[in-house]
């Protein structure tokens, strides 16, 4: 894995621009914290990584034939499948007992075999994230990860996420800089950078 | 002109009379071959169908091309009269396979317009979270696509199922398969007898209730197996 290299990099949505001439580098193996207030193109600039949109202009490396996991601003389950079957579905091998087990360890019990479209929005957001840890990944993009999680679920999903993706490359958008800290950001980019000149 | 009850009795029959001809006509045994003589045509015809229109939503989801050219020939198989087909068919091929081919004819343009349908409004956010978490082609279809469409494909069936036996008996009383119910309905017709002709009548909204209630328990079941992963 490669360092995610981000060069003068433009992104507009009609008249409104995004990201203009944006250059930043998101280092191998260490977490990213993308900064800023709602609406600032946090999302933008994940989609981009996704390869979800392809940017105006400048480029964008280190993630060729990377395999990416994400948390999307959304959670992007699949409503009929049980939380166990959303999880199997990005990663195939994994047995009942083990998916269990991650379940248990995001405080998610009793709801393994029900359909996640029956489930509540905090229980939802922490399959989404189990989902994304649990995939086989080279980067994995986190937006607004730990949203709509009560305090103290916040604390445990912060922690175990954290221990889980140690030493992994992460770029997590959020808006709040306590979770920044919590999450021991090596990098942080804050989005009045997007719009550099 | 008023009718008397008597002359009113020639062309009605009383329900009494209608289910006690039902009766006897349900224990003789060219009674059974009828109904499975048509039964049998009509669900083949029914199944192709299916099977195709599913097929050629999905080819026409992938490929523009295939939905270009598909668009006239759909519209021109919902629009032009089932009786101009019949008679086409029965110049072109022999009757007997008749309802097989026209109940084919009105069940694919309402499967493939449906699927398509239910294609296209597929979750694109759904479709997204399968790109970027590299979901092979198969996967995909079977846990993202299959269950969007299914309520779709559900709806369509409900709607070609009485569509095939409406249609595909009004070939059979046209084309007069010998041993079908329609031929059995063109009797009756040719004897004036009523009591016969509502008693089939009853027979073919018994058997087509009969298959789609089959159909559409096959189809539940299936889709309680498509939430196991």
């Amino acid at each position: 894995m490669q360092d995610v290299v981000l060069d003068r990099v433009c992104k507009a949505y009609g008249d409104k621009a995004v990201l203009r001439s944006f250059c930043a580098v998101f280092p191998a193996g260490q977490l990213s914290c993308v900064m800023g207030p709602s609406g600032a193109g946090k999302t933008t600039l994940l989609r981009l990584l996704m390869g979800l949109e392809a940017p105006d202009s400048g480029t964008i490396t280190g993630l060729e034939g990377a395999r990416l996991s994400a948390v999307f601003q959304e959670d992007r389950l699949c409503g009929y499948l049980s939380p166990i079957g959303n999880l199997r579905l990005v990663a195939p091998a994994l047995s009942d007992a083990a998916a269990v087990g991650l379940l248990r360890a995001f405080a998610l019990r009793g709801c393994e075999q029900q359909p996640c479209r029956e489930l509540s929005g905090g229980m939802l957001r922490r399959v989404a994230l189990l989902r994304a840890l649990t995939a086989d990944y080279d980067a994995l993009l986190l937006d607004e990860p730990f949203k709509g999680l009560d305090r103290e679920t916040k604390a445990l999903v912060m922690r175990e996420t954290r221990s889980r993706c140690a030493g992994r490359t992460v770029i997590l958008v959020t808006h709040e800089a306590d979770e920044a800290e919590a999450m021991g950001a090596a990098q942080l980019v804050r989005t009045e950078t997007f719009l550099a000149c | 002109m008023a009718l008397n009850r008597s002359s009113l009795l020639v062309v009605l029959a009383s329900p009494v009379q209608v289910l006690r001809r039902t009766a006897e006509l349900a224990v003789t045994a060219p009674f059974w071959a009828s109904v499975g003589f048509t039964l049998a045509r009509i669900a083949v015809g029914f199944f192709l169908a299916a099977a195709l229109g599913v097929l050629l939503a999905a080819l026409s989801l992938r490929f523009r091309r295939v939905e270009e050219l598909l668009a006239p020939a759909m519209l021109t198989i919902r629009t032009v009269p089932v009786a101009s087909f019949i008679i086409l068919a029965l110049i072109l091929f022999s009757s007997r396979n008749l309802s097989l081919l026209i109940s084919f004819l009105m069940v694919l343009p309402v499967i493939y317009t449906n699927v398509l349908a239910g294609l296209c409004a597929a979750d694109p956010q759904l479709s997204e979270m399968a790109r970027v978490f590299r979901l092979s082609r198969p996967r995909a279809a079977r846990y993202l696509y299959l269950p969007q469409v299914f309520p779709y494909f559900r709806a369509a069936c409900v709607t070609a199922l009485g569509l095939a036996w409406k249609s595909g008996v009004a070939a059979e009383v046209i084309g007069m398969p010998r041993g079908s119910i329609g031929d059995r309905l063109q009797e009756a017709k040719l004897f004036l007898d009523i009591p016969d002709l509502f008693s089939w009548t009853l027979v073919i909204v018994l058997a087509s209730l009969a298959f789609e209630k089959a159909v559409l328990l096959l189809l539940d079941r299936g889709a309680k197996r498509l939430e196991r992963i």
